[in-house]
């Protein structure tokens, strides 16, 4: 008899929960249902399933909100205009179409807040959208594609999104007047990627242990802001930021720290880079082919490098902190009367031959630059460099002097105390 | 007397390897997508079909991420002494030497610099790419005369470009192979 009630009551359990979803309507349901203009409260959940917005709506997740799906389509597909999606977990697990987002966007101002992505493929992918804001949320992929993926998207922002483990965590192609500001960007490609794109604000974002910080390639009017490109530094070919092909690029405040290059400059004109730190990388600032910039007040301190340049004249350089150029300020002005001068020569003798690099600070080579001196019109000379080091306002780095202080303190006292004890044992 | 029959023979067969040495085809490396990066436009180089080599007589080789990239350093760099140029077949990605490919211009296609110009092993895959997707074909040996343009519409000014491009495309699908590589 006890058996039988077990029994009874073991098929009711697995049959209960069943029986509840088996009641719940589908998220595509409830989304036809509602009435354009609408708001639709998603209860807690488990959905498997892909859904599509066609018509002004807002979508939100109660709380605990999971769209999960494995089919050859978007998980969220968004169209029309006016749609409002928020508080979701969306989950892509697609293996086979590299060309599949997660979410899918088009169409005319939409918010999307509080998401959650994760994607076997790309993340978020906003297709011929304007007016697009996408805020508080994070992206997880599997490098395989990009984070965030624009294309002909224009007047769109970008806000607080934190973006790991992606191909190029936020790629603009042919979009313009976009804001990428406050985003977390690691472990991807290239941080922020941009393509034939114009007008776009770059501001206080974190792009950190990428290949590449920011590539701004063939971007015309960029604003590079109190952005922190550091630790770019993992593959041979990495740098902070790399500006190909580009004009009107103002990159100010921003610092560049323990990258491999803090940032690239090649075949670009007109770029103002004032106000900078470059700390730590292997090579500040590296130019090539790239005339008519400006590089004015930026701090270069415990770089190995400073600067290197090749077949790059025209360019305005001055008033720079360079803590490798020996300074002499006989006036008082706080500009150094002597200048500094960047040779092009081991630049250029590695650029054809990357081995050559082992050689870095041969004496061999410091000969053979005195031999063979790089053409005068080729060096980068900055004539007024800065008696004054602006400091780091990196809260990692003075948390690291606090440790250094406290671990000398203790290092003093434990030896006077070693003194003592010796003395008095004599 | 018995040595020098030796030593002759064994100079003759050294002389018949090197011979083979000497003459052996000029071969493409591997692409390495961790450390390559295209000379010209600092991307990486990813290992598919849009990419291109170009192999030096000192046994150098430089490898582009885009056909227009590879033209774009033949351009600036006719004084370099080349070997052989190799590019990829558009469907199977074995190497194939330039002259020997043919090419299709569509400005759908998403190459990773947004040249535009695939190419193909044979003229029958050319063919019938173009049956598919439209596009122009263009031969080897026009190549150098193309004009090597980039296709990013900035001339239309900002933000309103025209409807060229993807015309041909669900826009909702989205499903050109070019997509994954930039």
């Amino acid at each position: 008899m006890k058996i039988t009630y077990i029994l009874f009551l073991s098929l009711c359990l697995l049959l209960f929960p069943n029986s509840i979803s088996a009641e719940r309507p589908s998220l595509q349901a409830m989304i036809n249902e509602a009435e354009a203009g609408g708001t639709v409260m998603i209860p807690p959940g488990y959905y498997e399933e892909n859904i599509t917005i066609d018509k002004p709506l807002s979508l939100i997740g109660e709380r605990d909100v999971t769209i999960n799906s494995c089919e050859n389509a978007p998980v969220v597909k968004i169209k029309s205009e006016g749609v409002q999606l928020s508080n979701v977990l969306v989950e892509q697990c697609n293996e086979d179409n590299g060309d599949l987002a997660a979410v899918y966007v088009t169409g005319d101002q939409h918010h999307l807040s509080n998401l959650e992505i994760q994607s076997s493929q790309m993340g978020l992918q906003l297709f011929e959208a304007n007016q697009i804001v996408v805020e508080e949320s994070t992206i997880m992929g599997t490098r395989k594609e990009n984070g965030v993926d624009l294309w002909k998207t224009n007047d769109t922002t970008i806000k607080e999104v934190k973006i790991d483990t992606i191909l190029d965590g936020i790629y603009m192609e042919q979009s313009h007047r976009n804001t990428i500001v406050q985003n977390v960007i690691e472990n991807a490609r290239y941080g922020i990627h941009l393509m034939f794109t114009n007008d776009t604000v770059i501001e206080q974002n974190q792009s950190q242990h990428n290949f590449t910080g920011a590539m701004v390639m063939e971007a015309q009017n960029v604003l590079i802001k109190n952005n922190d490109f550091s630790f770019n530094n993992q593959n041979v070919n990495s740098q902070g930021l790399l500006l190909y092909l580009t004009s009107d690029v103002v990159a100010e405040n921003n610092l560049f720290a323990s990258n491999r290059v803090g940032v690239f400059i090649e075949d670009s004109s007109d770029a103002a880079i004032a106000n900078n730190i470059f700390q730590s990388n292997t090579i500040g600032a590296q130019w090539k082919n790239s005339s008519d910039n400006s590089l004015v007040g930026n701090t270069f301190n415990g770089n190995v490098n400073d600067t290197q340049a090749n077949e790059s004249a025209n360019n305005i350089i001055k008033n720079n902190y360079w803590d490798a150029a020996l300074k002499l300020d006989i006036d008082g002005d706080g500009v150094s009367e002597l200048p500094h001068a960047a040779d092009p020569y081991f630049m250029a003798l590695v650029q054809r031959i990357p081995e050559y690099q082992l050689f870095f600070q041969h004496p061999g080579i410091t000969l053979l630059k005195q031999v063979f001196n790089g053409p005068e019109d080729e060096l980068l000379r900055d004539l007024e460099p800065s008696m004054v080091y602006a400091s780091s306002e990196n809260g990692q780095k003075n948390d690291k002097q606090i440790i250094l202080w406290f671990v000398d303190v203790v290092f003093i006292l434990v030896s006077f105390i070693f003194i003592q004890k010796w003395r008095r044992s004599l | 007397m018995k040595k020098v029959i030796y030593f002759s023979l064994l100079s003759v067969v050294i002389g018949v390897l090197l011979m083979g040495c000497g003459s052996d085809e000029v071969q493409p490396r591997a692409i390495n997508e961790e450390t390559d990066k295209c000379p010209v436009c600092n991307m990486s180089v990813m290992d598919n079909q849009f990419a291109t080599q170009v192999v030096l007589e000192d046994g150098l080789s430089h490898v582009f991420d885009d056909l227009g990239c590879m033209y774009v350093w033949l351009d600036e760099n006719p004084d370099e002494e080349i070997a052989a140029t190799f590019v990829r077949d558009y469907n199977n990605e074995e190497w194939i030497r330039s002259e020997d490919a043919f090419y299709v211009y569509n400005m759908d296609v998403k190459t990773p610099m947004a040249y535009n110009m695939i190419s193909f092993e044979d003229q029958a895959s050319a063919d019938e790419f173009i049956a598919e997707n439209e596009g122009e074909l263009i031969a080897a040996d026009a190549l150098a005369d193309h004009d090597w343009e980039m296709n990013h519409e900035m001339m239309e000014g900002h933000g309103h470009e025209g409807d060229h491009g993807h015309g041909e495309m669900d826009s909702e699908s989205h499903t050109e192979e070019g997509e994954s590589t930039h």
